[in-house]
């Protein structure tokens, strides 16, 4: 972001998406905590950190799961995109739901000892050899530490300062997370769950956020043999009006080629803001709109709009014949290039 | 032109406003339904539980670990034995120590599951009375199968107290000094809950570690101490069913 | 050995928090221009500086080098 740093940046779409989130969990806790045990066939009810430890547990662990399946089903379905728009705030939501689980565990079952509560965490099961007794805390406490680094990092400070590119690579880490997690409660809570409930719930969530990125990565094409350094992306007119086609490049970014008022033009299909998208995105008071965030950038050389100082790479195109040729060699970001006149 | 929705414009999310208050509703609707779900089939941590204050007289036993006699009566015509722990993860083995085979007075808070009785939070201290020798009967061989169990959770204090879930909390109060029990799968002389000690009736080896909170079948003598049952044991030599 | 790591994490943590005043108090109006003038925002930025402060002295000394 290159205008000035807040705190949290929010508008109206943000607070309605918080405000939504903020009830999906509060619903969930509360019907955990306070309905779900007047119906439980238990001799006691469980005790109150026990309680705190399986709800908060399983609603992070629904949250993350949703959030895994927002990014594919917006590739699938534009329609999903607004729930993409503000995945950093659900992102640190999750982070402080998992924190309260893990909150009620060591305060539970690793404090009031003769040794330091930190100390009896990592020395309290050592049984790294069996399977079954597995310390699946350090799981609990690799994806825990995964999710404070993203949600530690989720300010837009962070984007510039590490780069767009490091950032994106590092908040994939969240997939290395929802695994730990995934086998966090495997060797957990589900060794000894008497009910299959759990396992068959947890089994579904993976198996939903496992073939969504499969359907998602269909939708990429192989990328086109070059004739003569230029490559052929398609026909014009097979590009619709205000939006781009994605044209892949081998051992490089795909470019995303957007047609608007019969003319042509060529940008990095990677935003400079989070790496977003940007071909899926639309053309949007004459700009190049992010499907993500929003960000915008101007046809004809890849620069953001004043006050903004993000740069895209940009491209040269010709026409043969009706078919759009691609020069894959990059220009320096903000490079003008005329577009191209196609109607 | 198809609907496209910009953040900043909030506007912009009119012509997917349906798809989307659809698919929160049905979020909505999913959470609800799944904490309800998972709420109501949580596992039963059994009836242990609080059962008062008290302050009691017996004689104390340290070893293997500690608990207190108390005097025969109707109901217990060899005495009453109630396992004793510390405040928190800790056991009372030094002031047990100090007073073993004496008469001394006992306050704690109670909890009770089933045929086992322990008091946390203890304080002791040394009464004038007699303190005679609890009754030991040896029981001969047995081959258990059932779970190794800190006293104190399993008692009620913690609910569910037991489980791999709760290993890590088992290993650190009984090697904070609180009474290990094994909850055998099958009651043995009708209790299915034994004080733990090592083949010579002391307490554990540390090697008890890897054994807690699953299932494990191990070989041992069985001894009646009052009314309580003390299982002796090599614990590393446990393997599971 | 759980003792030292969790030595070792307290030492970490305590000089990421050396960085982290460093940083925000100084380092940050140097290599970032849109720093100046926003102060709300640094606190949030505490606890990533804590976790990455090896990476945050990295990425400092190559910015400050560039300007």
């Amino acid at each position: 972001m290159s205008a000035r740093y807040v705190p949290v940046s929010w508008n109206t779409s943000k607070l309605v998406y918080d405000a939504l989130l903020l009830a999906a969990i509060g619903l969930y806790i509360g019907v955990y905590l306070w309905v779900a045990p007047s119906f439980q066939h238990a001799t006691l009810p469980l005790d109150e950190y026990s309680a705190r430890m399986a709800a908060f547990g399983t609603c992070a662990f629904f949250l993350l799961t949703l959030i895994l399946c927002i990014g594919p089903a917006a590739r699938l379905d534009r329609r999903f995109l607004p729930l993409l728009y503000n995945r950093r705030h659900f992102g640190v939501l999750t982070c402080a739901v998992a924190l309260t689980h893990a909150n009620a565990a060591f305060e539970w079952y690793f404090s009031y000892s003769p040794l330091d509560p930190y100390v009896a965490l990592l020395a309290g099961n050592t049984s790294f050899r069996q399977l079954s007794g597995f310390p699946f805390e350090a799981f609990g406490i690799f994806g825990l530490g995964i999710l404070l680094l993203l949600a530690a990092t989720s300010h837009d400070f962070w984007l510039a300062f590490l780069t767009p590119r490091l950032w994106k690579a590092l908040h994939m880490g969240l997939y290395a997370g929802y695994t730990a997690v995934v086998l966090h409660v495997a060797l957990g809570a589900l060794q000894t769950a008497h009910n299959p409930l759990l396992a068959v719930v947890m089994t579904l969530s993976v198996v939903l956020v496992a073939s969504l990125h499969v359907a998602a990565s269909r939708k990429s094409a192989l990328p086109a043999e070059p004739e003569d350094g230029w490559i052929p992306a398609g026909p014009w007119d097979s590009i619709p009006d205000g939006r781009a086609i994605v044209v892949p490049i081998a051992d490089a970014e795909p470019v995303a080629i957007f047609r608007y008022e019969g003319r042509l033009s060529a940008v990095t299909h990677v935003c400079a803001h989070q790496n977003g998208p940007l071909g899926e995105g639309s053309v949007v008071l004459g700009c190049i709109t992010c499907p993500w965030h929003g960000f915008q950038y101007r046809l004809e050389d890849g620069c953001a709009p004043p006050p903004y100082t993000e740069k895209l790479a940009t491209y040269r195109l010709k026409l043969a014949d009706g078919m759009v040729l691609l020069d894959p060699r990059p220009n320096p970001p903000g490079t003008y290039v005329e577009p191209l006149r196609v109607a | 032109m198809t609907p496209f929705f910009v953040g900043w414009n909030p506007r912009s999310i009119l012509p997917m406003s349906g798809f989307l208050g659809a698919i929160c509703g049905l979020i909505l609707v999913l959470f609800g339904g799944l904490a309800l779900a998972l709420g109501t089939t949580v596992n039963d941590p059994g009836g242990g539980n609080y059962a008062g204050d008290r302050d009691i007289v017996g004689t104390v036993v340290a070893e293997p670990y500690p608990f207190l006699v108390l005097d025969p009566d109707a109901a217990h015509p060899n005495g009453h034995a109630i396992l004793l722990s510390g405040g928190g993860k800790r056991g009372v083995q030094e002031q047990a120590a100090a007073l073993n085979g004496r008469r001394a007075r006992a306050t704690g808070a109670a909890f009770k599951r089933g045929n086992i009785d322990t008091m946390v939070g203890v304080g002791l201290e040394a009464v004038e009375g007699p303190a005679p020798a609890p009754a030991a009967t040896p029981l001969g061989t047995w081959r258990l199968t059932g779970e190794i169990c800190d006293g104190k959770c399993v008692s009620g204090v913690m609910r569910p107290g037991a489980g791999l879930a709760h290993k890590a909390c088992a290993n650190i109060c009984i090697a904070g000094g609180v009474p290990p029990v094994f909850v055998a799968t099958a009651p043995v002389e009708g209790s299915a809950f034994l004080l733990m000690a090592d083949r010579n009736g002391h307490a554990l080896p540390d090697t008890f570690r890897d054994h807690t909170g699953g299932l494990r079948r191990m070989d041992g003598v069985v001894d009646r101490v009052a009314d309580m049952l003390i299982f002796r044991t090599d614990v590393a030599m446990a393997v599971a069913p | 050995m759980a003792a030292t790591i969790v030595h070792a994490a307290m030492f970490y943590g305590a000089v990421g928090m050396g960085v982290a005043v460093l940083f925000l108090l100084w380092g940050i109006d140097r290599i970032d221009p849109t720093a100046p003038g926003a102060y709300a925002f640094r606190p949030l930025l505490i606890p990533g500086l804590v976790l990455l402060w090896p990476f945050v002295l990295l990425r400092w000394a190559v910015l400050e080098f560039r300007h």
